[in-house]
């Protein structure tokens, strides 16, 4: 007990209460500059800053988009993976797969993929006669949605693992039952998978919107800060920008901070509406 | 199923399989695309107009990775790392869930809360001040650091999964061994642990692949080529002056393999670990 | 108790490897340790310095050189950790502009003595004018290699064209080069021009064409002057150079995304560093072997330019003061420029680690180097370059301002780069973007706390 407590408090907790402390700072990353400025940041970001609100909004569409198709995509293979089939394990192994990719070798790869100029995707578009005009997959108009394709593609097996595991706890009576009952696929899915993946599917989507909310690696190594990643430059990109690109440490902190306190007030939000007698 | 045999179904079998096909299409065509561009010349790879297949693979590539640079080093350092941490992170965490789970004391509720309070911290936000931290006591270029900052960040989600296996398995059991004159960890060891070790491999795979995957604080924490993990190794390869497309994906690929293997033999017990207890309804 | 004896036997090889390490550290303590830290992550220039290290530690028995090898974007991050924690290594490189803002704070060892032990005459005086502090009058950087970025095309997409191999001396003859050169093929589309646009790319085209427009990004008291005319220019000129003759997903290019375009033929002019060279090598060996490359020995200017303004690859050596071991750091760098070494440097990136020192350019031993008879034409272009041109370094457009003290933070900050994207993506005129960018950059300075206008 004590050891994990110390380890967590220590190396997580304390950098946290350090960076909350930095939030009231104006500090420079490395040139010995440091004074107390209250709130001003947090003012700065709030009042004046549109590049904070567009940071917000590009982070918002990124969640939620990359969120809500890893949640369908994932069920829906679940759903699949849970019925008998020849090469099960198999498929089982490949759909899992994705997720255990070094995030850098998905960049690297989809890059390379979904180059411009030799990527396989912009080939096989072109030639199955899909588009008469070839998409630029990076293009500013097109980089978020293909982020937002990439992400779920290496972060939906995590679904699937979640809710597969919990399709093999539902008694198989329940199912023998409801059909005794004439009750079609559709109407077994919806009265009896569905309520009991309700729990599972609840812990997933809150663990998955705060690593999504505060995922930084891959949309960093993806597109970077400039360029291109003017188009996807979430809050975490955002904050890393304040932090090691203007060097202004204080004002880095004080966004993680309402990024924190934004995540915080989801969580109580979803859990009052969505949680009822059930605890964790 | 053996009643399965209905009208209807067989439209639902066609389904399924073709769901599965798609999935194995979806997920598994760019790991096949990777290891054709591995075993294809310099010239055909960087070709405006791709080709699937080529007539004259050859595996120059991996040997260019293999003896121009350290892969291996990074790859066992990778290993190293992730499998160190693993073994530390089941075993503060176990022991950590067990006493949550088994001692009253004040405040417990509150711990477990604040366990997934910590996944709303955005890494970016720890990463300066946990340097400072791992300089100042000597640990930077170490692979001991990196395994410390991983198990920190792993134990949360493990704690409070290894937590609710605990709770679901009866104390009755434990009291019982103990009244046959069993110690404490005497029972815990064989009596507890094993009807909780689906829900240690599950953990175990989780706390893995924050080890294998994490860039961030390998970046901040190792310079020293010989100390670099895969992604690190990876990454500065990608960025050398002359980027060699070929070796980079027979990289991707000998990374792949290991865990596509792996992946095959855990993934039954992963998915009957997260059933078992772990998220349980 | 006998599975206490196996928890036991199980912790104890743990506990002995920690007990290894810390004694292995500290052990290493008794000697005098330097660690540098580089830009150069590549296997052949790594294993360079490796060579070097080794012959020093022979020579100097008690020092124990460590290397760390880091691409630029990330070792600026590193070194910004490690400055902020005080655990500083002992040299490494950095850009020009956080060299000259940490020498004013009085946190680099002067390396006059390193400089001396070249001889000051030896070093190319661009380089000296470079790295010699006007105010405090010393040397706080010395530059580790040089390169100059130049126009590198394809021979045969000109020919193709009917365009004659001579530099263009305006952007307008550009321009009309580049529309001709971008042409449909059966492979696909041809351009005329391929730029790197990834990441803070923009920087660098946009400093350097506002400079070669006669331009300046900062007034004497460090006002940004985003929105004067030769800036907007810039923007006007690159506009329609990114609607006629650019691929259109430059932003997302990197530098060495741009030079593969050039190698496979989807476009015809890049602008680029020596290290292109293998690259063009490896993707293009029919290309090479058939000396399909050349490279333009000037840029052109703007409507108001004078002399044409080019980046200068010039990152500088630098010691820490209060790093643990100075002096010794000091007598690596007077080893590591020795001939004989720094010969073994250079030779590792030839084409892009152009040699400081005259004597160098001239050495028997320099001038055999297989990719250096290859590759003249670029290496010439480079000296030329050099010796009669003014590079200068990332956003520095007049000498001076190397001396603001906010250039990496304004480099880092992305406000240049998003004005660019603002004209070329967003529909913006130059001056609107131009205006919303000079109220950030001044927003900036200002909570840096160096606005003085």
């Amino acid at each position: 007990m004590a050891p994990a407590i110390l380890l967590i408090a220590g190396l997580v907790l304390y950098p946290v209460l350090y960076s909350m402390w930095l939030s009231l700072h104006a500090k420079h990353a490395y040139l010995p500059i440091q004074r107390f400025i209250g709130f001003e940041n947090f003012k700065f970001f709030l009042l004046e800053d549109e590049e904070f609100w567009r940071a917000l909004k590009l982070g918002s569409i990124f969640t939620f988009g990359s969120l809500t198709l890893q949640i369908v995509i994932g069920i829906g293979a679940a759903l699949v993976l849970n019925e008998t089939f020849v090469g099960r394990g198999f498929v089982r192994a490949v759909t899992l797969f994705p997720y255990m990719l070094p995030t850098i070798v998905v960049v690297i790869l989809m890059r390379w993929i979904f180059n411009d100029s030799y990527g396989i995707a912009k080939y096989l578009i072109q030639s199955s006669g899909l588009t008469q005009t070839p998409i630029v997959w990076f293009s500013s108009g097109m980089v978020m949605i293909t982020l937002i394709m990439v992400s779920t593609w290496t972060f939906f097996p995590f679904v699937v693992i979640g809710t597969l595991s919990r399709l093999q706890t539902i008694d198989p009576e329940l199912y023998a039952a409801a059909k005794v009952d004439g009750a079609g696929i559709f109407r077994r899915f919806y009265h009896i998978t569905l309520p009991q993946l309700r729990s599972v599917i609840f812990v997933v989507v809150l663990l998955r919107f705060m690593f999504m909310f505060t995922k930084f690696d891959l949309v960093w190594l993806f597109a970077g800060a400039g360029g291109v990643g003017y188009f996807v430059r979430t809050l975490p990109i955002y904050t890393y920008l304040k932090t090691f690109g203007e060097m202004q440490v204080g004002a880095g902190a004080a966004l993680s901070t309402m990024m924190f306190v934004m995540l915080g007030v989801f969580a109580f939000a979803y859990f009052t509406f969505f949680r009822r007698e059930e605890h964790l | 199923m053996e009643d399965g045999a209905q009208e209807g179904d067989w439209v639902v079998r066609a389904a399924v399989y073709g769901a599965a096909i798609m999935l194995v299409i979806i997920c598994g065509f760019p790991l096949l695309w990777m290891l054709l561009t591995s075993i294809k010349p310099d010239r055909e790879i960087l070709s405006l107009v791709p080709t699937f297949w080529t007539d004259s693979p050859h595996l120059h590539a991996y040997e260019r990775l293999f003896t121009k640079t350290k892969f291996l080093t990074y790859f066992r350092n990778s290993i190293f790392v992730a499998g160190c941490t693993t073994i530390l992170t089941i075993t503060v965490g176990s022991l950590a869930a067990y006493g949550l789970t088994r001692f009253r004391f004040r405040g417990k509720e509150f711990i477990a809360a604040i366990l997934l309070l910590t996944y709303m911290f955005a890494p970016i936000m720890i990463v300066v001040p946990f340097y400072i931290m791992m300089r100042t006591a000597g640990l930077s270029n170490s692979l001991f650091g990196l395994i410390l900052a991983y198990t920190a960040f792993s134990l949360p989600f493990c704690l409070w999964l290894l937590r609710s296996f605990f709770q679901s398995i009866p104390i009755d059991l434990e009291e019982q061994a103990m009244v046959d004159g069993a110690t404490r960890p005497q029972a815990v060891l064989f009596v507890v642990m094993p009807l909780a070790l689906p829900g240690i491999i599950a953990v175990s795979i989780f706390t893995f692949i924050v080890a294998w995957n994490d860039y961030l604080f390998a970046r901040v924490l190792i310079g020293l080529d010989d100390l670099k993990t895969l992604p690190l190794g990876l990454q500065d390869l990608y960025e050398s002056s002359t980027l060699d497309w070929g070796m980079i994906m027979a990289a991707g690929v000998m990374i792949t393999i290991p865990s596509l293997l792996f992946f095959l033999f855990v993934q039954r017990y992963l998915i009957a670990g997260w059933g078992a207890g772990g998220v349980k309804g | 108790m006998n599975r206490y004896r196996r928890l036991t036997k199980r912790v104890l090889p743990l506990a002995i490897a920690i007990g290894f390490w810390t004694g292995m550290t500290l052990c290493a303590s008794a000697q005098k340790v330097v660690n540098i830290w580089h830009t150069e992550p590549n296997p052949a220039t790594i294993a360079a310095m490796n060579e070097i290290i080794a012959k020093f530690e022979k020579e100097n028995p008690g020092i124990k050189v460590i290397q760390e090898a880091v691409g630029w974007a990330d070792l600026d991050k590193k070194m910004q950790t490690a400055l902020a924690s005080g655990a500083l290594p002992e040299a490494s490189h950095g850009q020009t502009y956080i060299e000259r803002s940490l020498a004013a704070k009085g946190l680099l060892r002067p390396l006059d003595d390193v400089v001396a032990s070249i001889g000051e005459d030896d070093i190319f005086d661009v380089v000296k004018k470079l790295d010699y502090n006007t105010k405090e009058k010393k040397y706080y950087g010395l530059a580790h290699a040089v390169g100059a970025d130049l126009i590198v095309y394809r021979k045969d997409f000109l020919r193709e064209a009917g365009i004659p191999e001579q530099a263009p001396k305006t952007w307008r003859e550009w321009l009309d080069q580049l529309k001709k050169l971008t042409v449909d093929t059966p492979k696909g589309k041809r351009y005329g021009l391929t730029l790197a646009g990834q990441g803070f790319w923009a920087n660098e085209d946009l400093y350097m064409w506002v400079g070669s427009n006669g331009g300046r990004l900062f007034a004497d008291n460090g006002r940004p002057t985003f929105t004067e005319k030769p800036v907007l220019e810039t923007l006007e000129f690159w506009k329609e150079l990114s609607d006629c003759c650019v691929p259109p997903d430059w932003l997302s290019q990197d530098y060495l995304g741009s030079v593969a375009d050039v190698a496979v033929g989807k476009a015809a002019m890049v602008m680029s560093w020596g290290r292109a060279s293998g690259y063009f090598e490896q993707y293009a060996p029919d290309q090479v072997k058939n000396n399909e490359f050349g490279v333009f020995n000037v840029k052109p200017l703007g409507p108001n330019g004078k002399e044409f303004l080019t980046q200068f690859d010039c990152e500088p050596w630098m010691i820490f003061k209060d790093s643990k071991n100075p002096e010794e750091a000091a007598a690596f760098l007077k080893f590591f420029f020795r001939p004989d070494n720094y010969l073994t440097y250079v030779k590792s990136v030839p084409i892009q680690l152009f040699p400081i020192t005259k004597s160098m350019q001239s050495n028997p031993g320099y001038q055999a180097l297989p990719e250096i008879q290859k590759w003249k034409f670029w290496v010439e272009a480079q000296k030329n370059i050099i010796q009669s041109n003014e590079p200068k370094p990332l956003l520095i457009t007049r000498w001076q301002d190397l001396d603001l003290p906010f250039i990496a933070e304004i480099a880092g900050s992305g406000i240049l780069s998003d004005m660019v994207i603002d004209v070329m993506k967003n529909g913006k005129t130059p001056l609107e973007s131009a205006t919303r960018a000079q109220k950030r950059a001044e927003t900036l300075i200002g909570q840096l706390g160096y606005a003085n206008w």
